[in-house]
């Protein structure tokens, strides 16, 4: 007579089955949400204070990124348009809108409008837009096809594993330097991509870190 | 809710009295025990005097690698509390992840500034001015926010660098306890309000010509503040001007008018002397213009320099910095300073022939009235000669608290030795008020006294606290009915003053100032004034009834008028950016110096040799006169001689202290007359025998929270008389103790060879630095650093440093480092990324001071980054030892194996607190870092990556020009150097291929980045045993 049931095997291996189990599934499945698109809050348009429209302003009118996020080729940050930049225009055209009440407002009270911030990094990282547009990497190639936005959306997952993509391996993500704010270029057809990708490393001198000091400081 | 917040138990208030490293180790030698002194590098380097005397460190728990408490988890708890409230914030750490991150607001400008892009810091030039001593600034801004101050490298006074003062600027401008309201005995009032008092008051001095109007000035060298002092007075003739400051230099101008005639400025070149004498002049770091000199001197203290080694004489009673680089130094208490002036007139005049040979017969009977001990002879002796074989390359320098008439002498012997014309040079003087010492007080008080004075301003900085005890200044201002202050403050005088009137930071001022040899420089602000304050120069034009909104204009139309013919627009914004206005150095004059008005004079004087303990006060290396006492980074900063933060105890021989029966942390009673003071006793190898230093600035009373109760206030004991040193002090023991700050003991380097000095003799013979940077043997591979376009190094020139510590608060200043406390900085838990280890050797009444600057030295085979068990320290491409704050969980292994102890652990959340105004002076591009993470210096890695980018978009490699450390651009003797190693011209690779170059702890084959320059000590001969 043994001293348990045979049964007992069953419910010892259940029990280390789940004691193991549960852990592992419920801390992968954290590890999987916080990369999901709800944890990276990919995908979510942001309301902002003013309804400012990208498909109209890049897509329909054409004008160049740079027009507005005038620092993005000198500067870690690409700028957000003072209120005059809005009111270059917006004081010739559409200057009755009521949709550009509050644009007025705040241009003639002197007062910063509240954009909410849609890319947001940690604290402890320290992105730089003008090296990233001086060696070929474009506007779209982060921030998505901003003329078919109506209001911006967060695209890319912002993790340091998708940094780190590129930065080991940068070709596949270059592009002609004229082409740079171009929201619909493609490498022309019959293109070798691994090629053009070679070449452009070469000519803008591409050369990516990893070492930890290149973003964390 | 951050999880933080609750899992935090602790804060062990303990009073430190129980854990302190005050020491108990009595100070009678021990014999056996103490450490033998061997020649050569390996002098058997000594801490402290306790650990000197018995062999042993005073602190209990100096032979552990930490000090008490920095390695303790926090206390107070128990520990099964403690694991128990962790796992709850584990716990609820991970619901955090589950609330949604607040949104971020991007707010953008209305209009754009010219010439600013977000994410691009500008920067600005301007000059501050300290007690009248003006020094070209150029400060950072991030979209109109200074945090970062450097020197203006146009500037002949900063030459690029600052002083440890110009540094704390950036923070004082946001300090929440700033003043913000004008008032009226306390009660809130307009500016208006004040200035139409004025108004109506000037009706009545238009009448009299002002006859009860008096202005108490801060020592100024503003030629616009001139010009309205000037305007004032043409309306009001009967008004006066005085000047006042606590560090005055009326003796100085008193000697050079016995000496020369006229009260001279006195410019020395030290780039000229060969040998260097200096009675009591903390030229190094106490002088005006003192990083010129600095950087002068220490240029001739390398061996390779091509005039050669310089040797500088140092005679002086407290052990400062100046002192600490001599080759030789004679301990002299301040009151027999005159005296062995005298005597060395009289060997000078005797033995140098020349100009001075008339004299020989007078001088002779003047030494003949001076006795000196032998040793002290023999010192004289051969530092005479010495001058006299270098005649017209050497010079001699005086402190300022020194007699007129010593000064007067070192004018006479500096002609007698034709030094004038080469290492000595004269200009006028570019202060508004020479006089500004109790001299000049004096007659003022008497006034206020007697009534016949019914208004007065005073810049002066807070005169209730610093004027001499014996003048009453405060119930004088008592008897004045209209009185108006202005200061930073609501400080002493504040409290006694009628009207406050708050003052504008320099950060944000209009004004000029004019540097010692001339050089003016406009001030322009970086911010508008957040407290509303106002600028001398308004207040001067409230008396013109000029409104403050036009001085702006009135600076403009006086330089406008100052120079006529130029195209001005333009001109002035040229001198703006430049920071200086060309071709305004003063030329040299040469006056003829009179003999014989300075022997007579030193005729009449007998020199004092008293027996009894004197008093010797001196301006505070951190807090000059108090004025930055509200600093915590200043308070927090180890003075560099002590090592001690927020004190300023009383300083003594070992000899005294032995024959007086106290030591370190002992109070006792200074008594001087009638007055008393309690002091901490604080025993520094070095300092002369019967004599007690206190430093100035300490024991503050006014409303700023941080100076009050940090050390004690001085100014109780100092006279009219004797504002700076005098016999007959009484030392009573009180039995008390009291715990001093000193990070002394902290990290110990248990007495291997790490600060190497040598005499140029030794070196020559053999450059024992060779033995420590040899490559050892190892079982590793080491990592190819090669084929790298950078490979970042760093060099430090013990010859060169001075120890003065500007490098630690600079350091603070660029990279956000916490200040952490008395109590904490007692448990070894300050943050600073460099430290300034100072090191004695040689005998505990005359010892050697060696300085060493310690910083990480991003080994390329780093103990810390093996020990890391979630890889939060690793090596970058180009050999920078990285710290990750993200990936840190504060297990402090890093630490643990580090073998120089340079890695900080954040216990607490010291940012947690902060003030909005305390987070403007954060740079913005260094991570302010949370309680539970290791940090230590980077190399300014985000100098480096933004420079890198910079160059990268150009095309082109980084220049070495372009890129300097925090530590490296604000030292004033260049003693660091950081650069790029696979550049074999860059100067850090130059000095790391020099004969003297040595690895810190270089047994341990760390193969550290950061190399080390021995000091190399230029002794006399003839005093060879004489350190």
């Amino acid at each position: 007579m043994a001293l348990f049931n045979r049964w007992t095997n069953t419910v010892s291996r259940l029990s280390v089955a789940v004691l193991l189990g549960v852990p592992a599934v419920a801390i992968a499945g954290l590890l999987i949400l916080v990369r999901s698109p709800y944890g990276t809050k990919q995908n979510r348009q942001i309301v902002q204070p003013i309804e400012f429209d990208h498909r109209h302003h890049v897509g329909d009118e054409g004008i160049d990124c740079r027009f507005c996020h005038f620092s993005v080729e000198k500067s870690p940050s690409a700028g957000i348009p003072s209120t005059t930049v809005c009111m270059g225009c917006h004081a010739q055209i559409w200057n009755k809108s009521p949709l550009l009440g509050l644009v007025r407002e705040h241009y003639f009270t002197d007062r910063p409008i509240p954009w909410q911030s849609v890319h947001n990094l940690p604290d402890f990282v320290y992105f730089n837009h003008s090296i990233h547009v001086n060696k070929g990497v474009g506007c779209v190639s982060c921030h998505g096809r901003l003329d078919h936005m109506p209001a911006v959306e967060q695209v890319s997952p912002l993790t340091m594993g998708w940094c780190l993509d590129c930065h080991r391996n940068p070709e596949p993500n270059l592009r002609p330097a004229e082409f740079i704010t171009s929201m619909t270029w493609k490498p022309p057809e019959g293109t070798d991509l691994v090629a053009l990708g070679h070449e452009l490393a070469q000519k803008y001198n591409v050369h990516t870190r990893i070492s930890c000091d290149t973003c964390h400081r | 809710m951050t999880p933080t917040r609750f899992s935090l138990p602790v804060l062990g208030n303990t009073s430190s009295t129980g854990q302190a490293p005050v020491t108990t180790a009595t100070l009678a030698p021990s014999g056996g025990a103490a450490i033998q002194v061997k020649g050569g590098y390996d002098k058997g380097y000594w801490r402290s005097i306790e650990e000197k005397i018995t062999g042993k460190s005073a602190s209990p728990h100096a032979d552990r690698e930490f000090p008490p408490g920095a390695t303790e988890p926090p206390s107070g708890f128990a520990r099964r509390e403690f694991i128990q409230l962790a796992a709850a914030s584990m716990a609820l750490a991970g619901l955090n992840a589950c609330t949604e991150k607040p949104v971020e607001r991007v707010l953008p400008y209305t209009k754009t500034p010219d010439g600013l892009a977000p994410g691009i810091p500008l920067h600005f030039a301007t000059a501050y001015s300290l007690s009248g001593d003006a020094t070209g600034l150029v400060v950072t801004s991030w979209e109109g926010r200074p945090t970062k101050i450097e020197g203006n490298p146009e500037h002949p006074a900063s030459l690029g660098a600052t002083g440890l003062r110009e540094q704390a600027l950036s923070l004082q401008v946001y300090d929440p306890q700033r003043a913000r309201g004008l008032k009226l005995r306390g009660a809130g009032k307009a500016w208006r309000s004040l200035r139409e008092t004025l108004v109506a008051r000037a009706a009545l001095w238009d009448m009299d010509g002002g006859a009860k109007l008096r202005f108490l000035m801060e020592p100024s060298n503003s030629p616009f503040e001139a010009s309205l002092r000037a305007q004032i007075q043409k309306r009001f003739p009967q008004a006066k001007f005085y000047g006042s400051s606590s560090v005055f230099r009326d003796n100085v101008y008193e000697g050079a008018r016995l000496a020369l005639g006229d009260a001279l400025e006195t410019h020395h070149d030290l780039s000229k002397a060969d040998v260097i004498v200096s009675l009591d002049s903390d030229f190094l770091e106490a002088a005006p213009g003192k990083i010129m000199g600095a950087r002068a001197f220490a240029q001739r203290r390398d061996p390779a320099a091509p005039a050669g080694l310089n040797r500088l004489y140092a005679i002086e009673p407290n052990l400062s910095i100046t002192g600490g680089m001599a080759d030789h130094r004679l301990r002299l208490k301040a009151t027999e300073m005159e005296g062995f002036a005298m005597a060395l007139l009289g060997y000078v005049a005797t033995n140098a022939g020349g100009a001075a040979a008339h004299l020989s017969g007078t001088a002779a009977d003047l030494a003949r009235k001076v006795t000196l001990t032998s040793e002290q002879q023999r010192f004289l002796t051969a530092m005479a000669k010495d001058l006299i074989t270098h005649a017209g390359r050497s010079v001699v320098v005086v402190g300022r608290r020194h007699t007129p008439l010593t000064h007067a002498i070192a004018h006479v012997i500096n002609a007698a030795l034709g030094n004038a014309g080469t290492t000595v040079r004269y200009t006028k003087s570019v202060q508004a008020d020479l006089m500004t010492g109790p001299g000049a007080l004096k007659p003022l008080v008497e006034e206020m006294l007697a009534g016949g004075v019914d208004t007065l301003l005073i810049t002066a900085w807070n005169p209730v606290y610093t004027a001499p005890a014996d003048l009453n200044f405060a119930s004088a201002l008592k008897n004045v009915e209209h009185s108006i202050y202005t200061g930073l403050y609501e400080d002493e005088t504040a409290a006694v003053a009628s009207w406050f009137v708050p003052q504008a930071h320099l950060l944000e001022s209009w004004g000029d100032a004019r540097a010692k040899d001339g050089t003016t420089s406009i001030i322009q602000p970086l911010i508008s004034p957040l407290f509303n304050g106002l600028t001398q120069a308004d207040l001067l034009a409230a008396f013109l009834n000029i409104p403050e909104t036009r001085t702006y204009q009135l600076l403009k139309d006086f330089h406008s008028a100052e120079h006529k013919g130029l195209d001005f627009e333009a001109a002035w914004e040229t001198w703006l950016s430049k920071g200086v206005i060309p071709d305004t150095a003063l030329a040299s004059v040469s006056p003829t110096v009179n003999f014989a008005a300075v022997t007579q004079a030193a005729a009449s004087v007998t020199p004092l040799r008293p027996d009894s303990f004197e008093l010797n006060i001196v301006p505070d290396y951190k807090l000059f006169d108090g004025r930055f006492a509200n600093s915590t980074w200043l308070q927090e900063i180890p003075d560099p001689v002590t090592k001690i933060g927020w004190d300023n105890p009383a300083l003594i021989s070992p000899t005294s202290a032995r024959e007086l029966g106290v030591e370190t942390g002992d109070v006792v009673r200074l008594g001087l007359g009638k007055a008393g003071v309690d002091a901490a006793i604080f025993v520094l190898p070095g300092h002369a025998d019967k004599s007690i230093t206190v430093a100035l600035g300490y024991g503050r009373e006014g409303a700023e929270e941080v100076a009050k109760g940090a050390g004690i206030n001085i100014n109780p004991l100092r006279t009219a008389a004797a504002p700076w040193f005098t016999a007959g002090l009484s030392v009573t023991k009180s039995g008390r103790t009291f715990p001093l700050s000193t990070v002394q003991h902290h990290w110990s380097m248990e007495g291997r060879t790490i600060a190497l000095s040598q005499t140029l003799e030794e070196f020559k013979r053999a450059p024992e630095a060779a033995e420590q940077r040899r490559a050892l043997p190892t079982l590793h591979k080491p990592v190819d650093y090669s084929k790298e376009t950078y490979r970042w190094g760093m060099a430090v020139d013990l010859s060169r440093c001075t120890g003065c510590t500007a490098c630690v608060i600079a350091c603070q200043a660029e990279n956000n480092i916490p200040v952490v406390g008395k109590d904490q900085m007692n448990k070894g838990r300050a943050m600073h990324w460099i430290r300034t280890d100072r090191y004695f050797a040689g005998s505990d009444t005359d010892p050697e001071m060696v300085h060493q600057p310690v910083m990480c030295q991003h080994c390329e085979t780093a103990p810390c980054e093996y020990v890391c068990p979630v890889a939060a320290t690793v090596h970058s491409d180009e050999g920078l030892n990285d710290m990750v704050y993200n990936r840190c969980i504060g297990t402090r292994y890093c630490s643990n194996n580090c073998p120089y102890k340079v890695r900080h652990f954040n216990y607490f959340h010291w940012n947690a607190d902060m003030t909005p105004y305390e987070q403007m002076a954060m740079n913005p591009d260094v991570t302010v870092r949370a309680r539970g993470v290791m940090e230590k210096c980077t190399y300014c890695t985000q100098r480096i990556e933004r420079t890198r980018i910079v160059a990268r978009i150009e095309g082109r490699t980084i220049r070495e020009t372009e890129l300097k450390t925090a530590c490296q651009q604000v030292c004033p003797t260049d003693a660091i150097v950081f650069g790029n190693l696979a550049d074999a011209q860059s100067q850090v690779s130059l000095r790391h291929n020099n004969d003297r170059r040595y690895d810190l702890l270089h047994e341990l084959n760390t193969r550290p980045r950061t190399a080390y320059l021995t000091r190399i000590k230029n002794p006399n001969p003839e005093l060879a045993s004489h350190v």
